[in-house]
């Protein structure tokens, strides 16, 4: 079983993992992409409704 | 019929092993093939804790189809995303955290925090019999009440059924599973009735029995992998006997 340190330092980096990822330049613009590429398919969709 | 004495670790397992109902649970959606995740120049890095590396592992190895199949399978619904965040031999394996909030991300899901595993365990390369032997514990506070289960890889599928009778025991319910690798047979968690007929009609009441003293649930419990590894054995005996070998060798 793991000590109580071990599971405060797992309970920590659960957290930091979450904060870091917020401010990922790689995932933010992979997000980024996706909803231009969301905001382009529905562009087409509407044009294709036209 | 002679089987091995129950183990000495049940009492400490029974403390905190739950295995609930498998109800409809469905399929583990699985994002990647085994060779495109642990081939990945970033795998060993991120098994070991570098979340950076787990980043790029999992974008790089993570088909947005599967992401289409989480949406679908969702049905509209926000569970929490919850990862078995966990300390292995190697560090703190960030991929199933990372993989997370990644998804969380990408599908507007929330994390859950706050639920761990607490026990270290070395399943990675092991054996069948190991990996019953020692199975992964969690601990924490379950304060959600829908979670969608999230690992790097799937196996016997196990530690997937752990988490989710941890879940489940206090209340919550765990509406699915998703991994980022695994063998596709691993994917079917919930035990098949047939399945079940064959192991019981195999092994006998006896050995189920014996199952029920060492860990705490019986064999209906079991995944549809654990179970079809059980039914290749030769006989109950023999199956008691690996256990409570692999118990000698836990982490």
């Amino acid at each position: 079983m793991l000590t109580p340190y071990q599971r405060e330092l797992l309970l920590q980096a659960q957290k930091e993992i979450d904060e870091w990822l917020d401010q990922s330049p790689r995932l933010n613009a992979l997000l980024s992409r996706m909803q231009r590429a969301r905001g382009a398919e529905n562009g087409d969709a509407v044009k294709d409704q036209e | 019929m002679s089987l091995a004495p129950i183990p000495d670790f049940a009492g400490s397992l029974k403390a905190h092993l739950r295995r609930t109902a498998w109800g409809e649970f469905p399929d583990v959606i699985i994002h990647a093939e085994e060779p495109v995740v642990k081939k990945h120049p970033a795998y060993g890095a991120a098994k070991a804790g570098d979340s950076a590396a787990a980043e790029i592992l999992v974008l790089e190895s993570s088909p947005i189809g599967a992401l289409d199949r989480m949406s679908e399978a969702l049905w509209g619904r926000g569970p929490h995303l919850l990862a078995v965040h966990a300390l292995e031999t190697e560090g703190m394996n960030a991929i199933p955290q990372v993989l997370a909030k990644i998804l969380s991300k990408l599908l507007d899901l929330p994390v859950a925090n706050g639920i761990i595993q607490i026990n270290r365990v070395t399943h990675t390369g092991a054996s069948g019999y190991h990996r019953l032997a020692s199975p992964a514990l969690f601990g924490g506070e379950v304060t959600e009440k829908e979670y969608f289960l999230v690992d790097d890889f799937v196996g016997q599928g196990g530690t997937l059924a752990n988490l989710k009778g941890f879940v489940e025991s206090q209340g919550a319910t765990a509406i699915g599973a998703t991994a980022l690798t695994g063998k596709a047979y691993s994917a079917k968690l919930k035990l098949e009735e047939e399945t079940l007929k064959t192991l019981r009609a195999k092994h006998g009441t006896e050995l189920e029995q014996w199952w029920i003293d060492a860990f705490g649930y019986g064999f209906e419990r079991l995944t549809e992998s654990e179970a079809r590894y059980l039914i290749r054995a030769d006989d109950a005996d023999a199956i008691s006997e690996r256990i409570a070998a692999a118990s000698t060798k836990r982490d």
